[in-house]
């Protein structure tokens, strides 16, 4: 009761107060408004927000429709919800509301290809993901941010560096030897996700805080659009525009954090120094190298490293032109020491339209200037297995630079020694700076004579420039121990490359709404111009080059090549009765990497789509509030080699340095011819798609169901050639079968919404199960498959296969045989074919790299000011090669001591295993690396009002990468390679404090 | 009425720039565009240049593993381009560690079956091996296509330059007929190309050993009327092979037809030795200078491989023999590594100890039993102390001075003066005419009296002059020059039980293996990939 009252009269105080402030200072006669809230078809609305205007006092309909609250009689009262109109009433003591559904927000549109369509409308496997409603941890690229978040959509980050890059895979690979990565649109220019040299992710010339939204463009009625570049799926950026209305400057700046949170589990010094005594004897050669430090090389590499990133933005409009400016600065460091990356990015878009709106002109330019410092990644896996008995530094000695290095007893460096891993860090200068420029200029005019029909140019660039140097410190370590010369000098690099992509997309579009028909069709034309360009030069350090009176150690190399796409395009949409869609799309592609007789692929697709719920028998059940159901096909092509321009040309290379021939005195450069097929021609993905998309209780439910079926054949894959046959054991061509099948699943959820809480969660899940049917030209039943993935170790294990009937990046090894107590027996291993010897002929093929299940789960609660958000994200059946542990567990012979005198360190499991000799084809080795991690956590409050209404600010905290559940061994289950788990830059964890203002 | 001008205007542009970019078609037909990158059409004219550079690459090819420094942007793919692709290195690990010379203590996969002798398909190493052999013959086969007459006459060459190119079409033609005889020797049966052989996805098909030895008699035969006439010691043409070179590979490929074809040509290999004789060739004085790093001015020398220190930059051929050893003697041997894992077996060494003055040899002396506690290879994969280190290749001058760097300047014989003496004499013993037991005495003498520190003790009677004495004569002549494993198998020697070695099938003190293992597998690669093929007996 005490309470009740002492509540009744804060309120009461409190109203009083902002009576007193908003009135003006009229008292205003207080009543009780009672009201009711129901839509269109008069079903009661719960959870609706219901304010009074220019206060914050409100209150939410209960479970029946109804609210009451205290009001000035003069006052207004807002009304709304989500997916509905905003509603303003004058206050009465009875209030009976309707809302009406806001087509716009449900109606939405969707960019896809050349042009964009309402939502409802879709009628491929397509999902739109607004940027600012996305969970966001440590966010320096556009990936990040879609890590997690899309059924169907993988995205593994390349390890921790910063700027890291990120592999995306869209509903798995569908080639093999040619690129599995999607074509990436941002605001209509196809960007080169390629790689540039001295930048790690090429997508980072967006900020994040940028993007407006992501479509994702999955299966082939959706992306045949686009041809020949979209057989592993599109992802559409489109960025932030201004708006009419008031100038709007908003800033987001951050400071975080970044720990190591775990490492490579290797023995201590004194674990070690047991270890070894205890195998070999006290006075053995191998004790006798022991040192008498102790050091924990992971904790000398490793550092707490601090990072900060800003952004400002400013948009609005000059009257007919909405404009948008912002400019990030990021600086980021790596846990691994040395490791920096140093970010500007800015982007500048102008969105003037004339002519009452029949002509519009999207102007972008975005661009970045990147210095990034590598640390040299050596050093990770090198810690691991550097002594710990060793110091990190040693005096008096002439060659090291001061670091410890391993002498021979004629007081010469031991050449084939490992180097110390510090060194390898703090001796060695690899920084690169690179400029990047994205931009385009798009035409869309809508013909005064005839406004159906739209034509549109847009004309666009993608150009980069980097260049950098890796400098080697003369006389350390590295300098005796590792490339080519082992002189004492640093093998410094300069390198520099220029790509310049440019592009003309032309088309024109009709629309037109004939009664009961809807016929929207559009043709248009492609060019598009791919240039690269590389130098590479070989340095001496100054002081070296003066003392040798030769400026550089190896000759320079250069390089350059271009290709050029062009296309033909055109779509067909139809709608009948608004309730059935055909979509057609058909696309011809040139390419002129393939040979002018099979250059051009021609690739069709169909989609056909229902909008149920239109329909008469559900048009009345009010729970539903969409469904439709999909079904496409489509091919796609692919030609996206990445090694070669001109794989269908006999040609031949000229020698580079080091490798010419003496006849007599005189010199001669080689030519080599180059190995090439002459009728390499499209590889070519057909997909089926059949989908549900739902939307229950007024779009508070919503999501979509997804079966697909995708077939790769003539696969661009690199495939043993017939011996004599070719310049290469090895050739490009189109051989193999490959078939991905899979079902997606994704609901998102509004549960709760209170005038105080709100709550949305988001879950989706992904099956793919991809096997290869065909591997060879002549179907030989006794080739096992194409064995690949080279491993740390010996020179020439490899672990992987690519198998009919398997998946591709399979594991090839041997089955493990354990003693009853679960203890490998090393080196016995089942002997598959039962003929009394272990050999290759017993090697299997053992699960595989891929996982064959993903899910992402995220949750976004607000209370009141509070707002708290998670992302959890989980792998299944992905499984790993434990390159680390295989490559640290054997102490015999050479392998733990090198008898040119120096030890090497072991994992601690070694001396559980007790295996003298390393057994690299174990499937011992081969862990199941599933996962469940949480990506991010993050809380926040807003303040609504800084210095006016429109003011608003939001500070908050979060943790990325708090834990990771698994039972795998390694350091992360994590890779984006295939498989092999070897020297990864580990993840780190990561604190981050920021502050979003608005104005 | 602004309104109008303007739509007019932004209509006609856009038809415009619609219709500009429709005819860009043309485009699409590119070339490459780097000046390194050429088409045949650009490479090859009317000059000598790309010619020379064209042979230079198929030499280079027995001595470096790739296209570019050490051995990057490999010729073979797929395994390790300074090891498995190098086909010295190959070729020298197939033929001594699987004999009585050499060991190999490293544990990368396909080194520990050779040194028991036990072998499969998918060894990277065959693989190498394999590969590099066709390698070398399709780029022979490119360079004869290139160079027919036609198309020497449609580029306009002079009369100048079609008499150069037809010398070095003879010389693809003999370094073809080098590759398919090491086939021969290392996988019998093979597929068979020719210039006349179609590029691409093509299945040749396989010929069998005799049908092969046949073949490449005949080429040889062929083509020596265009090669250059001998030149005994250096000249503008050294690193060229000429007449003698072709001659030289006759006698090997005679001498061995038993074993590859069934029949008997000893009396063709005395007349290919001797005309190789002939031609004036002479010892190298010192039997250790033959292996130094100057060895380029020797009048042994016949068919060299050419390593020219940072020209011929690579982890394989000549570095590998100077780096493989111990590092005791790194200093000494101006090696660039010392890598540790290759030592000789004690076998070797019995071979020299078989003479009774044989501490008087300075080929002896190249066994540093004095660096090793232990002569016995006692454990598989340990090397201190553990076997013999040798140092036979030196990257030194004869004069003691060091050549440019420490990259490998020594040359690799190939073909040099003392095996041809060693088949004539051979060929003699097994019955072969044309030849006499007193010259064949006289040659293995010259031989011996070179390498022992007083000739007295060196000569050798009539009566010791036997074949048995040959294999050993030829083991401690030509060890360590990648001719071993031949040599046994031609006495029967390599796969028997009768003449063991430590670790032959596996057993520390040696044991017969299956005589199958006389020729290595086709690789698992090829296999899967041309059907045309049955895989050698056994495997």
């Amino acid at each position: 009761m005490k309470e009740k009252i002492h509540s009744c009269k804060v309120r009461i105080i409190l109203s009083v107060a902002m009576g007193l402030l908003f009135s003006l200072g009229v008292f205003a006669q207080q009543i009780t408004v009672k009201g009711h809230v129901k839509d269109a078809s008069g079903i009661p609305i719960i959870g609706a927000n219901v304010v009074i205007k220019g206060s914050t006092i409100g209150s939410v309909t209960d479970l029946d429709g109804n609210f009451q609250l205290q009001a000035p009689q003069d006052a207004t009262i807002s009304i709304s919800f989500v997916g509905y109109k905003p509603t303003e009433v004058k206050a009465a003591p009875v209030l009976m509301v309707v809302l009406q559904e806001d087509a716009v927000m449900l109606e939405g549109t969707v960019v896809i290809g050349y042009g964009s369509v309402k939502k409802e409308d879709v009628t491929g496997s397509v999902l739109a993901i607004d940027a600012d409603k996305l969970t966001k941890g440590m966010a320096t690229s556009a990936s990040d941010l879609l890590v997690g978040k899309a059924a169907g959509v993988s995205v593994v980050t390349d390890g921790g560096a910063p700027g890291a890059s990120a592999a995306i895979r869209i509903r798995g690979g569908s080639s093999m030897s040619a690129s599995n990565d999607p074509l990436i649109v941002i605001d209509g220019v196809p960007v080169d996700n390629q790689g540039i040299s001295g930048m790690s992710n090429p997508l980072a010339t967006v900020h994040p805080s940028d993007i407006a939204t992501f479509t994702i463009l999955k299966d082939a009625s959706a992306t045949a659009i686009y041809g020949s570049r979209a057989s592993n799926g599109v992802i559409i950026i489109t960025t932030k525009t201004g708006k009419t209305g008031r100038v709007k400057v908003d800033y987001n700046g951050s400071f975080s954090v970044s720990t190591k949170y775990n490492e490579v589990s290797v023995m201590d010094s004194e674990t070690f120094r047991n270890f070894v005594t205890t195998k070999f004897g006290a006075g053995s050669n191998q004790a006798k190298a022991l040192g008498n430090t102790s050091t924990n090389w992971q904790d000398q590499i490793f550092r707490t490293a601090y990072s900060t990133d800003h952004n400002v933005s400013i948009s609005g409009a000059i009257p007919n032109m909405p404009y948008r400016a912002s400019v990030a600065y990021t600086n980021e460091n790596g846990i691994l020491k040395t490791s920096n990356l140093e970010r500007v990015t800015g982007s500048l878009s102008a969105n003037p339209n004339f002519f009452d709106k029949k002509l519009n002109i999207n102007l972008n330019v975005k661009g970045v200037y990147n210095t990034n410092r590598f640390a040299n990644q050596g050093a990770i896996g090198m810690a691991t297995q550097f002594d710990p008995t060793q110091p990190v530094y040693m005096d008096n000695n002439n060659y090291g630079n001061g670091y410890f290095i391993y002498m021979k007893t004629d007081g010469k460096p031991v050449n084939i020694a490992l180097t110390n891993p510090v060194a390898m860090l703090e001796q060695r200068n690899d920084e690169s700076t690179v400029y990047r420029s994205i931009g385009n200029a798009q035409i869309d005019y809508r013909m005064h004579f005839l406004p159906d029909l739209r034509a549109n140019l847009n004309v666009g660039y993608d150009v980069s420039k980097s260049e950098g140097d890796v400098i080697i410190a003369d006389n350390s370590p590295m300098t005796y121990t590792s490339g080519n010369f082992k002189q004492g000098f640093g093998e410094n690099t300069y390198y520099y490359q220029l790509k310049r992509n440019t592009l003309l997309d032309f088309y024109l579009n009709y629309a037109k709404e004939i009664g009961i028909n809807n016929i929207d069709v559009m043709a248009g034309y492609s060019w598009q111009h791919f240039y690269n360009s590389t130098r590479n030069r070989y340095p001496y350090s100054a002081a070296f080059a003066q003392s040798k009176g030769e400026e550089f150690y190896k000759e320079g190399d250069e390089y350059e090549s271009e290709n050029y796409l062009i296309s033909f395009f055109g779509r067909l949409n139809y709608t009948l009765l608004n309730r059935y869609l055909v979509t057609f799309t058909l696309r011809n592609d040139g390419s002129s990497r393939f040979n002018p007789d099979g250059r051009w692929g021609l690739f069709p697709s169909v989609a056909l789509a229902w909008k149920m719920n239109e329909e008469a028998f559900l048009k009345d059940v009010d729970a539903l509030s969409d469904l439709k159901l999909r079904l496409g096909y489509g091919i796609t092509g692919q030609q996206n080699l990445g090694s070669s321009d001109y794989p269908y040309m006999a040609r031949y290379m000229y020698s580079k340095a080091g490798a010419n021939y003496y006849f007599g005195d005189t010199k001669y450069p080689l030519i080599a011819p180059l190995a090439y097929d002459e009728n390499l021609k499209w590889e070519e993905t057909t997909t089926w798609n059949a989908g549900l998309d739902y939307g229950f209780l007024n779009g508070r439910i919503t999501g979509a169901l997804d079966f697909y079926f995708r077939e790769t054949k003539d696969l661009l894959n690199t495939v043993s050639v017939a011996a004599g046959t070719n310049f290469s054991n090895q050739l490009l061509t189109n051989v193999g079968t490959l078939e991905n099948k899979g079902v997606e699943f994704s609901i998102n959820a509004h549960p709760v919404v209170t005038k105080d809480w709100d709550w949305t969660i988001g879950y989706n899940i992904s099956y793919n199960k991809n096997t290869i049917t065909k591997m060879t030209l002549n179907d030989d039943p006794n080739y096992v498959g194409a064995i690949h993935g080279g491993i740390d170790g010996g020179t020439g294990f490899n672990a992987l296969i690519h198998a009919v009937g398997k998946p591709f990046n399979s594991f090839y090894v041997y089955e493990q045989v354990y003693t009853p107590e679960g203890v490998p027996v090393e080196g016995a291993y089942v002997d598959q074919n039962g003929d009394g010897k272990t050999d290759e002929k017993d090697l299997i093929t053992y699960k595989k790299a891929a996982p064959d299940v993903f899910m992402g789960f995220s949750s976004q609660l607000s209370y009141k000011n509070w707002d708290f958000a998670f992302a959890l994200r989980a792998s299944l059946g992905n499984y790993a090669y434990n390159n680390i542990q295989s490559q640290r567990e054997a102490w015999g012979g050479s392998q733990m001591y090198d008898q040119t005198g120096f030890l090497k360190n072991r994992v601690t499991t070694a001396e559980y295993t007790n295996f003298n000799n390393a057994r690299y084809l174990s499937n011992y080795y081969i862990q199941n690396a599933s996962f469940l991690r949480m990506d991010n956590i993050s809380i926040g409050y807003t303040f609504n009002k800084v210095f006016t209404k429109d003011q608003k600010a939001r500070v908050y905290a979060t943790v990325q990468n708090p834990f990771v559940i698994t039972k795998y061994d390694g350091l992360d289950p994590e890779f984006n390679n295939n498989g092999i788990d070897n020297n990864i830059y580990p993840r780190p964890r990561v604190y981050m404090i920021g502050l979003s203002l608005n104005f | 009425m602004r309104t109008n001008k303007y739509k007019y205007v932004i209509s006609a542009f856009l038809v415009s720039a619609a219709l500009s970019v429709t005819s860009c078609t043309g485009d699409l037909d590119t070339v490459p565009l780097d000046k390194d990158e050429l088409v045949s059409e650009v490479v090859f004219g009317s000059d000598i240049a790309a010619y020379q550079q064209s042979i230079a690459k198929l030499y280079a090819g027995f001595v470096i593993g790739g296209n570019s420094g050490g051995d990057s942007d490999q010729d073979v793919v797929g395994i390790d381009g300074g090891s498995q692709a190098s086909f010295l290195r190959v070729l020298w690990n197939m033929q001594e560690l699987t004999s009585d010379e050499a060991h190999c203590a490293w544990n990368d996969p396909g080194i520990p079956d050779f040194n028991i002798l036990s072998w499969g398909s998918s060894s990277p190493w065959i693989k190498g091996s394999y590969y590099r052999l066709f390698y070398q013959i399709s780029v022979a086969n490119a360079f004869l296509r290139e160079t027919t007459d036609d198309k020497l006459a449609a580029r306009g060459c002079s009369a100048d330059v079609i008499a150069k190119v037809k010398t070095l079409r003879a010389e693809a033609r003999y370094l073809r007929a080098l590759c398919y005889t090491q086939a021969l020797d290392l996988y019998r049966n093979v597929p068979h190309v020719t210039e006349n052989s179609k590029i691409g996805n093509v299945l040749p098909d396989q010929i069998m050993g005799p049908e092969l030895f046949t073949y490449i008699e005949t080429e040889l035969k062929e083509c020596e009327a265009d090669m250059l006439d001998p030149t005994v010691g250096f000249s503008a043409n050294y690193g060229h092979a000429n007449k003698a070179a072709n001659w030289a590979l006759l006698s090997r490929l005679y001498l061995n037809a038993e074993v590859y074809a069934g029949v008997k040509k000893y009396t063709e290999c005395i007349t290919y030795s001797n005309k190789v004789i002939a031609a004036g060739y002479q010892l190298e004085p010192v039997y250790g200078d033959m292996f130094r790093a100057d060895n380029h001015l020797s009048k042994e020398m016949i068919h060299p491989f050419r390593y020219d220190g940072d020209q011929t930059m690579t982890w394989g051929g000549m570095t590998y023999l100077l780096c493989m050893g111990s590092s005791d003697m790194q200093t000494a041997t101006n090696a660039k590594g010392a890598w540790q894992g290759v030592r000789a077996k004690s076998s070797l060494l019995k071979i020299f100890e078989k003479e009774s003055n044989s501490t008087l040899d300075s080929r002896r002396s190249m066994l540093r039993t004095e660096l090793t506690a232990n002569v016995e290879i006692v454990d598989q994969s340990t090397f201190k102390d553990n076997g013999i280190p040798v140092a036979k290749f030196y990257n030194v001058n004869k004069d003691g001075s060091n050549p440019g760097s420490a990259e490998a300047y020594v040359d690799f014989p190939y073909f040099r003066l003392g095996e041809i003496y060693l088949n004539y004499a051979e060929a003699v013993l097994r019955g072969g005419t044309g030849g006499d037991r007193a010259t064949a005495l006289k040659y293995i003498n010259d031989l011996r009296k070179r390498a022992y520190t007083d000739d007295s003790k060196a000569v050798i009677a009539d009566a010791d002059l036997k074949l048995d004495f040959i294999l050993d004569e030829r083991g401690r002549e030509l060890f360590y020059e990648a001719q071993r494993r031949t040599d046994l198998i031609r006495f029967g020697k390599f796969t028997s039980n009768d003449y063991v070695w430590p670790w032959k099938g596996g057993s520390a003190t040696g044991t017969g293996v299956a005589s199958y293992f006389k020729v290595f597998p086709i690789p698992s690669d090829d296999m899967g990939t041309n059907t045309n093929l049955i895989q050698n007996e056994g495997y």
